[in-house]
C-alpha cells in the first residue's frame, strides 16, 4: 500500500469496530425511516491509495458511480463519500421507498432519497466516531455527485485531502435487497496522524475499562 | 462602519424558517417566517420543544436529527419529497407549504445548540409537478395510447417501463429482462446491443415475440438508445405485423391459386377448342355422309328407271328381260342395303338397338356372312381362304348382329381390295375368347387414320367409297355391335398399299349352353334364308308395297292388300305364315281383320302382327285381344320382322308354339 501512514492491525480493528457501530446506529435511523429492517454490515476497514480506491471502486463494469459526500472539521478534518455504482442507486431508492412506485416515481426521488439515506448512514458513522473518540466533529448537509471515481477522490479542497483514503465496504440489507456500496473518508496527514492517536487512546481506554 | 443590528431582527429577515434551540432543545428563537407559516408566535413557542410547538404532529425524524446534531455534530436534511408533510406550515395564500427541513449543529463550538431551517420548497415542487404533468401528458399522447408496443430498457437489459399496449400483449413486463419474450433471445440480444454500441437507430427488423398466453407473434422491433443524464436507455418500438403477415401469405397463396386457375381454365379452353374441332369434323363427316348418302340413293334409281323401259320395249324378247331383271334385283339389293345401313345407323344414335341374345355357334354365323359378302367377293374374283377351327366355337349373342358384324367387315374387305385379291377369315378360340381375323391384301389404312376408322362417317378413301358405293358407317356399326356382345375389334394394318386386318374377340359361352347348342347347330339355317310367305296390309300403299319389298328382298314371298276386306281375299288364296296388318284401315280396321283371320282355318296358325302408331300398355291390350301375337310400333323396321322371324323358326324347330 503506497501510503504516508500506516495503521496497526489493532488500530484498524478499533476503527472497524468504531465504523459498525455507527452503521448499526444508521440503520436504527434507516428502519424508523422505511418501517422495515435494514440491516448494514462493514465487515472490514482498509488504508488504500486515493489510485487503489478508484481501481476498486471502479472495478465493475459500469464506470458510473453515484455518491454521497459530506465534508467533516473538528480534531479531524476531511470528507466522507457513500458511493455505489449507479445501477445500484435506483435499486436502493427503490428500496427505500417501496417497490410499489413506479420506475418514473423512483427516478424523481433518487436525489433527495440517495441524499437523505447518504445523509443518515454518514451521520452514523462521523458521530459514533466523534462520540467514541471524545472529540467534537461538524459534518455538512449532503450533497449528491455523479461521475467517475477518480473525480470523487480528487475533489478540489478545501478540506484538504492527503493520499490516503480510510476505504469501508458496506452491504445493505433491506426488503429482500442487498446492496452493495462504500465508505470512503480522505483526510489530510494531520488529521489521520490524529485519527491514529485518538484510536491508540480509545484502544487504551476500553483496554483498561474490559481487560482482555 | 458595519451596521448595527438587532440579533432578531436579522432571523426575521430571512425569507426562510429560522428556529434556534437550546441544549435541552426547547425553542430559543423562532423568526418571523415561522410565525407566519405555523400560526405560532414566537411568544406562544419560546421554552417549548418542537414536539410541544406542534402539539399532534409526528416529528420524530426531526428530533432523531436535532438530537444528532447535538450529541454528533451532524447536519441533517429532511426533504419534502421523502418526508411530505413534515410540520404543519401554510403558505400566506392559506395553501399547504411544502418545505425541506434542515437541523445543523450551530458553528460557534461554544453554544451547544442547533439551528433547524425551513426552506419554502413549494414554487420548485409545483414547478416540478407542473413540468411532469406536462412530461407525463406528452408521453400519455405518444406513448401511452400508441397501438404499439413501446418500452424502454435499461443498461441492464430489464424493461424500466411499458406503456398500455405492452401491458396487452405481455402483462406486466416490468422489471423483467426484455430478452425472455423474444424467440430466440438472440434475436433481441444482437439489436439491442448494436444499438447500445452506438449504431445507428436499427431499421425494423422481423422478430419472433412470446404473448402471455405464451403464443408467438411476428412483430416489427425497431431500437434506439438515449441518455438519462449518465444513465443509457433503449427504447424499442414493437409493431404487431403477424395479421400483416398472414395476409401476405394469403395473398401470396390466392395469387398462386388464381394462377393455378387461369392454368386450368387454359386447359379446359384448350380442351374445350379440341372438342370443338372434333364436333366440326364429325358435323364435316356428317355433310360429306349426307351427300353421299343422296348419291348412292339416287344410283340405283336411273337403271331401275332404264330397266323399266327395257322390259317394256322387249315385250317377248325373255332373254333381255332376264338380264334387265338381274340387273334391276342387283340394283335393288344395293338399295335395300343401303336402307338397312341406315335404319342400323338411326338406331345406334339412338341407342335403340335391342340383341336378342342365343347360345349360338360362330362357325354358322361366319358361314352366313360369307354367304352374304358373296355376291361381293365373287363380282371382284377374290381368292377367300376361311380358316376354322374342328370343334364349333359356341358364343352368346345376336345371331343377326354378329353376321352383320362379320359381312360388314368381310364386304369391306372385298370393297377395298383390287380385284383377284384375297381375303382370309381365320377363327380361333384364345383363353375365354373367339378371335376372328378379317385379312386382306387391299389398300390398307394408313397409321393416322388407324385409330379413327371406327368413327361414324369416317370412310379411308372417299373417291373409293363413292366407286364401291357405301356410306362410311359400316366399321362404326362394327365396333358398336362388338362392344354389345362384351367384345373388341381392332384394325391394324402396316400401311397403305400392305393391306388390313381386322379383330374381333367375343367372349365365349358357358360349356353347358354350347352342349345345348351342339344338337341344335346342326338343322340351323340362316334365318333369311328361310323363305316365309308374308301378307303386308296398310292402307298407305306406299308403305305396304316398300314393306313387302324388301321382305321380297330378303328372300320371302310377299303379297300385299290395302284394306282389312282385300287382306282377308288375299289371305284366303295366299295362305301367309305371316300377316302384317296396320291397325288405322277404313272399310275393316286391324282388330277386326284379325279377328276374322283367327276363325279362319288359315288364319290360327298364322303369326299375326300388329302395326299400330300407338305404343300405350292398353294398345297393346288391345291388340293381344284382337288375337295378334305380336304388337310393333310404326315405323316398323324390317330388321325387326327379321328377328321375329328368326325367333319364331327357333321355337318351332325345338316343338314349341308360336309367342303368344
Amino acid at each position: 500500500m503506497a501510503t504516508d501512514i500506516t495503521l496497526s492491525a489493532l488500530e484498524l480493528d478499533a476503527l472497524t469496530e468504531l465504523v459498525n457501530l455507527g452503521v448499526s446506529r444508521a440503520a436504527t435511523n434507516l428502519a424508523q425511516m422505511v418501517r422495515e429492517e435494514v440491516v448494514l454490515t462493514v465487515p472490514n476497514v482498509a488504508l488504500l491509495s486515493r489510485r487503489e480506491a478508484i481501481l476498486t471502486v471502479g472495478r465493475r463494469d459500469s464506470r458510473n458511480l453515484v455518491a454521497v459526500h459530506q465534508t467533516f472539521e473538528g480534531a479531524i478534518v476531511g470528507r466522507a463519500l457513500l458511493i455505489f455504482p449507479e445501477e445500484n442507486s435506483l435499486e436502493l431508492v427503490r428500496s427505500i421507498v417501496g417497490s410499489e412506485l413506479s420506475n418514473e416515481e423512483i427516478i424523481e426521488l433518487e436525489q433527495e432519497a440517495l441524499a437523505e439515506v447518504g445523509n443518515i448512514i454518514l451521520n452514523s458513522c462521523l458521530a459514533t466516531i466523534a462520540n467514541s473518540l471524545q472529540r467534537d466533529l461538524k459534518m455538512s448537509l449532503p450533497e449528491v455527485l455523479r461521475g467517475e471515481g477518480t473525480r470523487f477522490f480528487n475533489l478540489p479542497p478545501p478540506p484538504e485531502a492527503g493520499s490516503t483514503v480510510l476505504f469501508i465496504y458496506i452491504s445493505f440489507a433491506l426488503r429482500r435487497r442487498d446492496i452493495e456500496g462504500y465508505i470512503a473518508m480522505m483526510m489530510d496527514l494531520p488529521s489521520l496522524t490524529a485519527l491514529q492517536v485518538l484510536l491508540d487512546e480509545l484502544i487504551d481506554r476500553t483496554g483498561s475499562a474490559s481487560p482482555a | 462602519m458595519p451596521v448595527s443590528v438587532n440579533e432578531q431582527s436579522v432571523l426575521d429577515g430571512v425569507a426562510a424558517g429560522l428556529i434556534l434551540l437550546n441544549p435541552d432543545k426547547t425553542v430559543a428563537r423562532w423568526n418571523a417566517w415561522m410565525a407566519s407559516a405555523s400560526g405560532r408566535s414566537a411568544a406562544a413557542v419560546a421554552g417549548k420543544t418542537i414536539a410541544e410547538a406542534f402539539q399532534g404532529t409526528k416529528v420524530d425524524a426531526i428530533e432523531r436529527a436535532i438530537e444528532s446534531a447535538l450529541t454528533g455534530g451532524a447536519s441533517t436534511l429532511l426533504t419534502n419529497a421523502m418526508h411530505p408533510e413534515l410540520l404543519p406550515l401554510m403558505t400566506r395564500a392559506g395553501q399547504p407549504l411544502l418545505h425541506d427541513v434542515i437541523v445543523s449543529p450551530l458553528a460557534d463550538p461554544r453554544v451547544n445548540g442547533c439551528l433547524v431551517q425551513i426552506m419554502d420548497v413549494t414554487e420548485a415542487t409545483r414547478r416540478e409537478q407542473f413540468l411532469r404533468d406536462r412530461q407525463n401528458a406528452r408521453y400519455f399522447a405518444l406513448v401511452e395510447s400508441a397501438p404499439d408496443v413501446i418500452i424502454n430498457v435499461d443498461s441492464q437489459g430489464i424493461v424500466r417501463l411499458a406503456n398500455a399496449a405492452a401491458a396487452r400483449y405481455f402483462g406486466e413486463i416490468v422489471g423483467q429482462k426484455a430478452a425472455g419474450f423474444f424467440e430466440p433471445e438472440r434475436a433481441w440480444l444482437d439489436i439491442w446491443q448494436s444499438v447500445r454500441g452506438g449504431s445507428a437507430p436499427t431499421n425494423a427488423v422481423e422478430v419472433h415475440v412470446r404473448l402471455k398466453d405464451r403464443r408467438l407473434r411476428y412483430f416489427e422491433l425497431s431500437a434506439a438508445p438515449w441518455k438519462d443524464g449518465t444513465r443509457t436507455f433503449t427504447t424499442a418500438i414493437l409493431r404487431d405485423v403477424d395479421d400483416r403477415r398472414a395476409a401476405e401469405a394469403a395473398l401470396r397463396e390466392s395469387e398462386r391459386q388464381s394462377r393455378a386457375n387461369e392454368k386450368a381454365l387454359a386447359e379446359l379452353n384448350d380442351a374445350l377448342s379440341e372438342t370443338t374441332g372434333q364436333l366440326r369434323a364429325v358435323d364435316q363427316r356428317k355433310n360429306e355422309f349426307l351427300a353421299t348418302l343422296a348419291h348412292e340413293l339416287r344410283n340405283p334409281l336411273a337403271p331401275l328407271a332404264n330397266g323399266l323401259q327395257l322390259i317394256k320395249i322387249a315385250k317377248d324378247d325373255s332373254a333381255l328381260i332376264e338380264r334387265t331383271r338381274h340387273m334391276m334385283e342387283q340394283q335393288l339389293r344395293q338399295m335395300v342395303r343401303l336402307i338397312d345401313d341406315l335404319l342400323d345407323l338411326s338406331r345406334i344414335s339412338n341407342d335403340r338397338i335391342a340383341l336378342s341374345k342365343e347360345v349360338t355357334s360362330l362357325d354358322k354365323i361366319i358361314r352366313q356372312a360369307i354367304e352374304t359378302s358373296s355376291p361381293l367377293i365373287h363380282a371382284q374374283q377374290h381368292t377367300l381362304t376361311i380358316e376354322l377351327p374342328a370343334h364349333e366355337l359356341a358364343i352368346e349373342g345376336d345371331t343377326v348382329r354378329l353376321t352383320q358384324v362379320f359381312a360388314n367387315l368381310l364386304n369391306n374387305a372385298a370393297k377395298y381390295t383390287p380385284a383377284h385379291g384375297s381375303i382370309t377369315v381365320r377363327a380361333e378360340e384364345h383363353d375365354g375368347y373367339a378371335i376372328v381375323r378379317v385379312i386382306d391384301n387391299g389398300i390398307g389404312i394408313s397409321q393416322d387414320l388407324l385409330a379413327d376408322v371406327f368413327e361414324m362417317f369416317v370412310q379411308v378413301d372417299k373417291s373409293l367409297e363413292r366407286a364401291k358405293g357405301g356410306l362410311g358407317i359400316g366399321l362404326s356399326l362394327v365396333k358398336r355391335l362388338v362392344e354389345m356382345h362384351a367384345g373388341t375389334v381392332e384394325a391394324v394394318s402396316r400401311g397403305l398399299g400392305l393391306g388390313s386386318e381386322f379383330l374381333v374377340r367375343l367372349p365365349l359361352a358357358k360349356a353347358r349352353a354350347v352342349a345345348a347348342q351342339a344338337e341344335a347347330g346342326e338343322t340351323a339355317h340362316g334365318p333369311a334364308h328361310r323363305s316365309r310367305r308374308i301378307l303386308v296390309v296398310d292402307d298407305n300403299q306406299d308403305a305396304a308395297a316398300t314393306l313387302a319389298l324388301l321382305l321380297s328382298l330378303m328372300g320371302h314371298e310377299t303379297r300385299v292388300a290395302n284394306d282389312g276386306i282385300e287382306a282377308l281375299e288375299v289371305a284366303g288364296r295366299f295362305c301367309p305364315d305371316v300377316a302384317l296388318l296396320d291397325i288405322g284401315m277404313p272399310k275393316l280396321n286391324g282388330y277386326d281383320t284379325a279377328r276374322k283371320m283367327r276363325q279362319e282355318a288359315w288364319g290360327r296358325e298364322m303369326l299375326l302382327v300388329a302395326l299400330s302408331g300407338w305404343d300405350q300398355e292398353a294398345d297393346r291390350l288391345k291388340s293381344s285381344n284382337a288375337g295378334f301375337d305380336i304388337h310393333f310400333v310404326k315405323p316398323v323396321d324390317v330388321a325387326e320382322i327379321q328377328r321375329l322371324l328368326a325367333r319364331r323358326r327357333a321355337s318351332e324347330q325345338v316343338g314349341q308354339p308360336a309367342a303368344g
